[in-house]
């Protein structure tokens, strides 16, 4: 409990005693001001340290979209290869089919000569090969086709970036480094953005 | 308790009752902070109840008065400092009814360590009355009892309140029970 303050029994005030409240109230703001100075470093601290934390997890974080962009390129060439192989192999007996009841009958009608029946069959077989390999080229060269997944995924992020309207700070962050990752341009970044916004 | 209660008391006790009041009361009491408060501070209410024990002795006017002038005062100063959290609001119904789930928790946000009182605020279906319920272990119903005072003067409006104790042994719960007239 505090002591009773007698205060309004003073109608005068000494100026010495006017002196000693004002420095007493200097020494107080002087303490508040060390206090507030305190919190304020201590709040400082918490804050880098929290940075620190969020520019690990930011790191993290790249690494592992890094690895989820390299694993869905590769999930995504597998399956394409996947449908090469089937296209190649039913071109292949097309092309068997054809030699074989098609070609062969009639080479062997025509050429009479044993050694020459034999060479053309080669031959016939010669052509297949190539032909397979340009059509398995020709669907890879699709597969290979990267950029459009990435900017795919891009714009996925976009997606989930706009959905409240805005782009905090934090996002914008994510955006470009998920960007300088997927190896889109900025160009190519932006021509995306506003594509999605025309469409917003 | 957060700091700036403190610097608005002492900034309410200068203004009001002069700096020999507030010097004095501060150099009467024996406070663990010396008296030397900065907003973005916390200290324990204790000093503020010893403060204002110390003020009500000085001027001779009962503590609940005192805190309750206190709290109408701290109403036009929070309005003051902080115009953002009172704008889009009609009337003081709107406003309390906000304290609790926008007001606390963009403080709790500042200031994590802030010690919040609980409100809990129901308004009637034909909206002219207000059941404000107030939950604390720090027994400053006082307080909050002048800060409704302090919001209904504001927009202007005649409010009759009734009280109702519902405390507990260790949890302070008052019924205000705010109708306009």
């Amino acid at each position: 409990m505090a002591k009773k303050a007698k205060l309004n029994a003073k109608n005068t005030v000494s100026p010495e005693e006017k002196i000693n409240r004002l420095k007493r109230k200097i020494e107080r703001e002087r303490k508040a001001r060390a206090t507030a100075e305190a919190v304020i470093e201590e709040q400082s601290r918490r804050i880098h340290i929290a940075n620190e934390e969020l520019s690990r997890s930011n790191t993290e974080m790249e690494l592992k979209n890094e690895e989820l962009a390299s694993t869905m390129t590769k999930l995504t060439s597998v399956e394409l290869q996947r449908k090469a192989t089937t296209i190649t192999l039913g071109v292949a007996v097309v092309l068997f089919v054809i030699s074989e009841f098609a070609v062969e009958p009639v080479l062997e009608r025509e050429i009479a000569n044993s050694a020459a029946l034999v060479m053309s069959k080669i031959a016939i077989l010669g052509l297949l090969l190539p032909t397979e390999i340009i059509v398995s080229r020709l669907l890879e060269r699709q597969v290979t086709n990267v950029d459009s997944i990435n900017e795919e995924m891009y714009l996925n992020l976009l997606l989930s970036a706009y959905e409240d309207g805005i782009i905090t700070d934090m996002e914008r962050t994510i955006l470009d480094s998920s960007r300088r990752q997927l190896g889109l341009s900025k160009r190519v970044a932006q021509e995306l953005e506003a594509k999605l916004q025309a469409t917003t | 308790m957060k700091g700036i209660v403190f610097r608005e008391f002492i900034d309410m006790v200068e203004s009001t009752f002069g700096e020999d009041v507030s010097d004095g009361i501060i150099e009467s009491s024996d406070l663990p902070s010396g008296g030397s408060y900065t907003a973005v501070g916390t200290y324990s209410h204790t000093e503020l109840v010893t403060l204002v024990v110390a003020l009500s002795e000085a001027i001779d006017v009962p503590v609940p008065v005192l805190v309750h002038a206190f709290g109408k005062y701290l109403f036009g100063r929070f309005h003051a400092l902080f115009p953002v959290f009172f704008e889009g609001h009609d009337d003081s119904f709107s406003f309390l009814c906000t304290i609790h789930d926008v007001v606390h928790v963009e403080v709790l946000k500042l200031y994590p360590d802030a010690g919040l009182p609980d409100f809990v605020a129901t308004m009637s279906d034909d909206g002219k009355t207000l059941f404000f319920e107030y939950h604390s272990h720090r027994h400053f119903s006082d307080l909050a009892h002048g800060l409704m005072d302090g919001a209904f003067e504001h927009w202007k409006e005649t409010v009759d309140i009734q009280i109702t104790d519902r405390s507990t042994d260790d949890k302070q719960v008052i019924l205000f029970t705010c109708t306009k007239e």
